[in-house]
């Protein structure tokens, strides 16, 4: 595999859950509207005002949980602080799939982040605004891992082997809307098939496209071996091509939206470059879907 | 008409590889830079213009091979000569190189003036034959080498070294049809004259030799000097118009310098005696005489003596500085046995306590019953009793004590009753042990102590005066030897210790002294071989014998000359050494005067110089290289890291472009102040000073440069003179901040104002203002005139504050304290107008009796040079004392005789 991972250093983790937790304060608001929008679950939406949760289980406290979580009755039983963690009979969280593949750790430019990593920023950003309000924002990971904390959740993603595009027809995702973050820049009938049963199953489902500058612009001159692993192309003068590259790509990205909506399956886009607020406000304000 | 030929014209075979090359490189495009790119399947099928071909571009074509084309050239080596005819050029030739012992000094012009003939022949097919003049080491007679390719010519070239023997050009014959080109040292070695014709005779022949001669330093004992110290005699070839220092360098055994002390030769000399001080080497012993700085083996003396110190004891009493030491016989002895032995003055039972080698006894009072068994068992044993006359010996001296009987009182053999003339030393006999040493001819001999008959065949005689009387008698006995001079040791009875017969014939005892001698063949001493034990080689390296290194026979006579089979050096013979110099056994040549008729004559200097194209060739193909380089970064879009290859272009120069900087030489610099008599004034100054700085001392100064203060890179000079007059053009601040530097990095600047001010303070003339106003935008502090303790005035010259005459200018120097220079002053300001006095070098210099103006200011310029090189160096206390006692003797600069 010519795309392999970067090495991630151990500091990366804190870094990026640094930039999560920012982004995550942004997004807030968002959050809120998101929740009491009942683009959740829109025939839901006032009871889940009420608490109509059951306790689930205890477990110990992590860094990042809400203080207002913890049970100090249990806490002060025993020597370990524990959170009481509850768990609605109807429960619907908020399923974000982010994709492991060898492209997404491209980055054309040193300053900008990798794919993957801008994806899992947005996705800890996610999960920790929607936590925030005692929601559920999940993952989808392998074993089905019932965690929001975010340093768990950066080290699996870091170091686990995740579920790939095409394993997710198999895996058990709950009810709620599903989120896929990833720079589908594959076959766009192989994408309709992976995400038209999850729609077809009921869930509200978003594609979040992650691209690169370089990607979107071919930003390169001179003479040059271009390849992704499986491709490889020479292309004499990069400066040649770019116009009708430009002109190839915009129109996989028109031709993916134009999809997209036929089959009622949101779609955005988003530059690594660019800030990640304004989309993930776009995604939680719902105004993609059916645009 | 210039030339161009190529040093290794078969490397231009290679350019017919380049319609290959073009081919390869037309059919191999620059390889494309590797980008991963996620979407690269997007790039498929794109429509591309039509100037993307997978060929290489001719333009990158036509650059690669114009690289290598250059590339090529440049190993083929181009060379641009001036060329003759192009018969000459094409003609054999038979190239003669002096590689005799007196070629040292102008070897590298020799070889360089080789070098580039046998480069105009590069391109031809020209046979060259190369013979030197001295022979190969081993061989007897001069070696020719070839003919063979200037290629080959080139490579033997390398190889050829000086020889520390004579030149031979009698043995070397003429090469049948060749052109003769014969580069000297320029002097008239035996036979020279005669060899040149025959080859004048045989086709065009030619003589290249030096404009001036240098050199060789001819350096040799002389032991015709009046006393008995050593003493050496120092010759050069071609006299000079100014005085000439050379230091004398007196090692040990550890190659530690004992002595060094200054010769001076005069102008219009070629000729200087020293003698070292050796009373005050302390029991050290000298083991060689050289020539500081003086290449070859002709510089320098190796001392014979024994391979090991004999210890000798003299009777008498220590000398005191009150003594009058010229009357007193230990004073003559220690300076005579210095060089060859360690010396005690001791009494005579003290010394036959520390058992020495050898016991010199002059005026011996016959001593008591015991001593005079133990000295007879010291001679028993081997030790030498050596006995002079004198009145003791005149009123009683034991016969067991003496090699032969002898009358009392003492013969007068000069005077005011004596009407004959007084004998002289006769020639020795051969079987004397003494029959090596010359007699001295004049040797006067005013009273004598007669032995009691004797044969004249005696084999105790070892010298007798011309009426037949002994005057040194010597016997063995047991081991050892009894030996008398028949005359003091003192110059009270004859003039014998103030000859170098005295240091001989003392040498010659050292040497007998725990050798084995049999009166009945006295000379086996100075039988047998010497083996070779140290060798010097041509340049005037010491080196461990070398294998062509063959024992001599020692003979009555002289030893052999220096050799391809003896050559100069240190031979053991017994116990002792044999030092062969080349100085002692070889002369001076003299100067070669003009060939013969037929035989052209030019100078190494007027030679033109070969321009060499290789630098440029390769540098222009590097240059196309990186052009190429680039091209290709642009190619693949990398245009910042060839915006990185830019300054590389920058720095491609020419190699030889750096022959023409002043950093590998000192040189002197002057300020350029646009006015032409001032410049020219100064260059000529400068010129002057760099001749007698070179003179005087070991400083080799280059050329003289003019710079321009505001532009030109003054750092290379460690001494810049600036004239400065009331038109002086002030610096600008950068300019003021370059100068600071250089002053803050050790450089040093002299100005002069000229205009001969005196006064202190000085009385501010136009000239001095300006230079105010100069001093302050170089932000120079107070100025103070020079003190008598500053390093200035002693820096090689003891020179006084003031000059005694009235139109010398003063001197006034940066305040030390100020400059943060290790108290160096940086700033020297003047009024002499020294470059108007410098620039009369090689005029006399003295003026009833006194050195002239011009001699000061050249002693000033020499001291300022030296200062500005070594800094306070002569500040060390270790000089305090020896200048102390300099300034308060007799020696004082200024009352010096010429």
């Amino acid at each position: 595999m010519i795309l392999s991972r970067r090495a991630q250093p151990q500091n990366q983790t804190a870094g990026i859950i640094a930039a999560a937790e920012q982004l995550a304060a942004r997004l807030r608001v968002g959050a809120r509207r998101f929740m009491d929008g009942g683009l959740l679950h829109p025939t839901r939406a006032r009871q889940h005002a009420r608490d109509d949760r059951e306790f689930w289980q205890f477990r110990p406290y992590q860094h990042g949980d809400a203080l207002r979580l913890i049970d100090w009755r249990k806490t002060a039983a025993g020597d370990d602080i524990l959170i009481r963690e509850r768990q609605r009979h109807d429960d619907v969280n908020l399923s974000i799939w982010l994709d492991p593949a060898p492209s997404m750790h491209f980055t054309g430019h040193p300053a900008t982040p990798q794919k993957f990593e801008r994806g899992l920023v947005m996705m800890l950003a996610l999960v920790r605004a929607l936590s925030h309000h005692d929601m559920s924002a999940r993952p989808v990971l392998f074993n089905r891992i019932e965690t929001i904390n975010l340093h768990e959740v950066a080290s699996i993603c870091l170091h686990s082997a995740l579920p790939m595009f095409d394993d997710l027809p198999t895996l058990r995702i709950s009810r709620g809307p599903v989120l896929l973050l990833s720079d589908f820049w594959g076959d766009i009938d192989h994408t309709l098939s992976i995400a038209r049963p999850l729609r077809t199953r009921g869930h509200a489902v978003t594609l979040l496209q992650i691209a690169d500058n370089a990607e979107l612009h071919l930003p390169y001159q001179g003479r040059i071996r271009f390849h992704d692993g499986a491709d490889e192309e020479i292309i004499p003068a990069a400066d040649d091509i770019r116009a009708a590259y430009q002109d190839r790509i915009a129109t996989h990205l028109r031709a993916l939206g134009q999809a997209c909506r036929a089959n009622d399956i949101g779609f955005l886009t988003h530059s690594s470059r660019d800030d990640a607020a304004p989309v993930l406000h776009d995604f939680l304000r719902g105004s993609h879907v059916g645009a | 008409m210039w030339g161009l030929s190529f040093l290794n014209p078969l490397v231009l075979i290679a350019s017919l590889a380049l319609p290959v090359l073009w081919w390869l490189l037309r059919v191999t495009p620059p390889p494309p830079r590797v980008q991963v790119l996620p979407t690269t399947r997007f790039l498929h099928d794109l429509p591309r213009s039509a100037s993307s071909a997978v060929r290489t571009p001719w333009w990158i074509l036509l650059l690669r091979l114009a690289a290598l084309l250059f590339l090529i050239l440049g190993i083929a080596g181009p060379v641009m000569a001036p060329r003759g005819t192009d018969t000459v050029q094409s003609a054999p030739l038979h190239l003669v190189i002096e590689n005799g012992w007196s070629a040292v000094a102008s070897w590298p012009d020799q070889m360089r003036s080789a070098e580039q003939i046998i480069r105009e022949r590069a391109n031809t097919a020209a046979n060259i034959t190369i013979t030197t003049t001295a022979p190969d080491a081993g061989d007897d007679r001069p070696a020719r080498r070839g003919p063979m390719t200037p290629a080959h010519a080139l490579d033997v070239l390398t190889g050829l070294r000086v020889m520390p023997w004579d030149s031979q050009p009698r043995a070397i014959a003429p090469v049948a049809g060749t052109e003769t080109i014969w580069l000297g040292d320029g002097l008239d070695h035996d036979g020279l004259t005669s060899v040149l014709k025959r080859m004048a005779e045989n086709g065009p022949a030619g003589y290249i030799g030096p404009a001036r001669v240098d050199g060789p330093v001819h350096l040799a004992r002389d032991l015709d000097a009046e006393t008995g110290a050593l003493a050496v005699r120092l010759n050069i070839p071609q006299a000079r118009a100014t005085d000439m220092a050379y230091q004398l360098n007196l090692y040990d055994e550890n190659d530690r310098v004992l002595v060094s002390e200054p010769v001076r030769l005069r102008a219009g000399s070629t000729r200087a005696i020293h003698r070292f001080a050796t009373d005050t080497l302390d029991g050290a012993l000298p083991t060689r005489v050289q020539v500081a700085g003086a290449p070859g083996a002709a510089a320098i003396v190796l001392l014979d003596g024994l391979v090991v110190p004999r210890n000798v004891a003299i009777i008498g009493n220590e000398l005191t500085d009150d003594d009058v030491a010229l009357t007193r016989p230990e004073f003559f002895l220690t300076r005579a046995l210095a060089p060859y032995a360690r010396t005690t003055i001791t009494t005579i039972t003290a010394a036959i306590e520390k058992k020495p080698d050898i016991i010199v006894a002059p005026d011996l009072t016959d001593p008591d019953i015991k001593t005079r068994e133990q000295l007879i068992e010291f001679v028993n044993q081997g030790g030498v009793l050596l006995r002079f006359a004198g009145r003791n010996t005149v009123e009683r001296a034991d016969p067991a004590l003496l090699p032969t009987p002898i009358y009392q009182g003492a013969r007068a053999l000069a005077g005011l009753s004596n009407w004959s003339t007084p004998p002289v030393l006769a020639a020795f006999a051969t079987h004397s042990p003494l029959a090596m040493l010359t007699a001295p001819d004049n040797l006067n001999i005013r009273q004598q102590l007669l032995a009691q008959p004797l044969p004249a065949t005696s084999p105790i005689i070892w010298a007798s005066l011309s009426d037949g009387t002994p005057f040194i008698t010597g016997r063995t006995l047991g081991k050892g030897h009894i030996i008398l001079v028949h005359t003091s040791a003192d110059p009270g009875w004859s003039d014998l210790p103030l000859t170098g017969f005295f240091v001989s014939f003392l040498k010659q005892v050292v040497m007998m002294a725990g050798t084995r001698m049999s009166s009945a063949a006295p000379t086996d001493q100075v039988s047998g071989f010497a083996q070779p034990l140290l060798t010097i080689d041509g340049s005037g390296t010491i080196l461990p014998a070398a294998g062509y290194a063959e024992p001599f026979a020692l003979k009555e006579t002289a030893l052999p000359v220096p050799s391809s089979r003896h050559p100069p050096g240190l031979y053991r013979a017994g116990p002792n050494t044999v030092a062969l110099n080349l100085g002692e056994q070889t002369a001076i040549p003299n100067l070669f005067r003009g060939p013969p008729d037929g035989v052209d004559v030019t100078t190494f200097d007027a030679r033109g110089a070969v321009l060499d194209l290789r630098p440029l060739a390769l540098s222009f193909a590097l240059l196309l290289l990186l052009i190429d380089g680039m091209v290709v970064l642009a190619l693949q879009g990398l245009r910042f890291r060839m915006a990185m290859l830019l300054p590389l272009v920058l720095f491609i120069q020419p190699a030889q472009a750096a022959d023409t900087a002043p950093s590998l030489q000192t040189h002197f610099a002057y300020v350029i102040t646009g006015n032409r008599s001032m410049d020219a004034q100064s260059r000529t100054g400068l010129d002057g000073l760099a001749d007698t700085v070179r003179d005087r001392t070991i400083v080799n100064m280059g050329d003289t440069f003019g710079v321009d203060i505001a532009r030109d890179d003054i750092s290379l000079y460690p001494f810049l003179y600036w004239p400065v007059n009331a038109a002086t053009v002030l610096p600008d601040d950068k300019t003021a901040n370059r100068v600071r530097t250089y002053l803050a990095r050790g450089g040093m600047i002299v100005f002069d104002t000229m205009d001969g001010a005196t006064t202190e303070p000085p009385i501010p003339t136009a000239n001095w203002r300006q230079l105010q106003l100069i001093l302050a935008r170089l932000n120079i502090g107070v100025v103070r005139a020079i003190d008598d303790s500053h390093v200035l005035l002693r820096a090689f010259y003891l020179l006084e504050r003031y000059s005694p005459s009235p139109n010398f200018g003063a001197l006034w120097v940066q305040q030390a304290a100020n400059t943060g220079n290790d108290r160096v002053s940086s700033v020297i300001v003047s009024s002499g107008n020294w470059a108007r006095y410098w620039a009369m070098n090689g005029q006399t210099g003295w003026e009833n009796g006194r050195p002239d103006d011009a001699e000061i200011a050249r002693r000033y310029g020499v001291n300022m040079t030296l200062y500005a090189l070594t800094g306070n160096y002569k500040a060390d206390q270790v000089h305090i004392q020896y200048i102390l006692d300099r300034l308060d003797g007799p020696a004082r600069i200024f009352r010096e005789e010429p």
